[in-house]
């Protein structure tokens, strides 16, 4: 198939409303602060946290946490 | 060209932890079943189905409104992790309901980052390099909990050869695929040839490594044989966002050919290089041929 983003992403992309601050930007906070939160809870679980659970929870957050620091490096320099 | 299938294998994975269970058939487990290649009851297809109809959803959605749209793959993706809980995990053979769990809470991750991602200053090549690279981590961190047996960059039991022969599939599906969803003009009239090789093979392998690497044996191991077209739709209903049937058409038949393969040599690798060829035919090599 055919790499490309979806033309409705394209026109979203461009009123940069994808910014933290925006409707996407809140989501994947949002997101990202559940699947981190739950990640402390499954850690701590006693006698001992299952294995699967983290790793579920790593792949909801890391991409996200990435994506969220892109996305403030992105605030930043259009604050510069 | 025919190879022997390789399910079994790619649907027994075993691993240690919660879910590790002692060997099917235990005379003193009458519950378990016989076979432990047969495809685990954990998670049933039904429920696969109705994770397929909230990602299609969410997908037709991005042509109303791509906010609410970004909002239902963080509900989907929040709703595959509160799955977990709800697996027991001794009735979880090999960790393939966990496993298969991975899968489906990467994809609408990996969506959300289609939207959310800070990427509308970018060059459309660069735009989906940027994407595949932060497609490629959550291919990362979701591999990393897959058994051994889904091979991702091994090859199969077949060798090398096998794979190395794979990609000649990519000429036939080219050009089934060139007609129905031609290439976006906008990338092909940029940037130098080489330079538009490079960054469509890069933009794909990541995508080819979570829908058919990853979506296509954790698919199988709790479906059986429907893993194949069920990994294939969902491969598919990420297309819905173009509005376009012919596009969800050409995916369908692409995720299915190359789903099929990858079941069939137990190994991603040669998916992936046709999945590179049939990208290239068709940007670069088809256009000149077509007119």
């Amino acid at each position: 198939m055919t790499p490309s983003v979806p033309p409705a992403v394209l026109d979203f992309l461009g009123r940069g409303d994808a910014q933290v601050s925006k409707s996407a930007g809140v989501v994947v906070l949002l997101l990202l602060l559940a699947a981190l939160t739950g990640r402390v809870l499954v850690q701590s679980a006693r006698p001992f946290p299952r294995r699967e659970g983290l790793r579920l929870l790593d792949v909801v957050a890391f991409p996200l946490l990435l994506v969220f620091l892109a996305i403030v490096l992105e605030r930043f320099r259009d604050l510069a | 060209m025919t190879w022997p299938s390789t399910a079994p294998a790619l649907a027994g994975g075993r691993r240690g932890g919660l879910t590790a269970r002692p060997p099917a058939g235990d005379p003193a487990r009458p519950d378990e079943p016989a076979h432990p290649d047969e495809p685990a009851q954990v998670v049933p297809p039904s429920l696969l189905v109705g994770y397929l109809c909230a990602l299609a959803l969410a997908e037709w959605l991005l042509t109303v409104s791509v906010p609410v749209a970004a909002a239902c793959f963080g509900l989907l993706a929040s709703a595959v992790c509160l799955a977990l809980p709800l697996m027991p995990g001794d009735r979880d053979p090999g960790g393939r309901g966990a496993a298969l769990l991975l899968v489906l809470a990467a994809v609408p991750v990996v969506r959300l980052i289609t939207v959310a991602a800070p990427t509308a200053d970018l060059a459309p090549l660069a735009r989906l390099v940027v994407l595949a690279g932060f497609t490629l981590v959550a291919v990362v961190v979701a591999a990393r909990g897959s058994p051994p047996q889904w091979r991702l960059l091994r090859p199969g039991p077949h060798g090398w050869a096998a794979q190395a022969t794979l990609p000649l599939v990519a000429a036939p599906l080219a050009l089934l695929v060139y007609p129905l969803a031609p290439p976006a003009a906008q990338l092909r009239d940029t940037v130098p040839t080489l330079l538009l090789a490079a960054g469509l093979a890069l933009a794909v392998v990541p995508e080819e490594l979570l829908f058919r690497g990853l979506f296509v044996p954790a698919a199988t191991g709790v479906a059986g044989t429907a893993g194949v077209p069920l990994a294939a739709a969902a491969y598919a209903a990420t297309f819905i966002g173009y509005g376009s049937a012919q596009m969800i058409v050409a995916a369908l038949a692409v995720g299915w050919v190359l789903g099929w393969y990858r079941q069939r040599t137990g190994s991603a690798l040669g998916v992936v290089g046709a999945r590179v060829l049939l990208v290239l035919l068709v940007y670069l090599v088809l256009p000149t041929l077509w007119r």
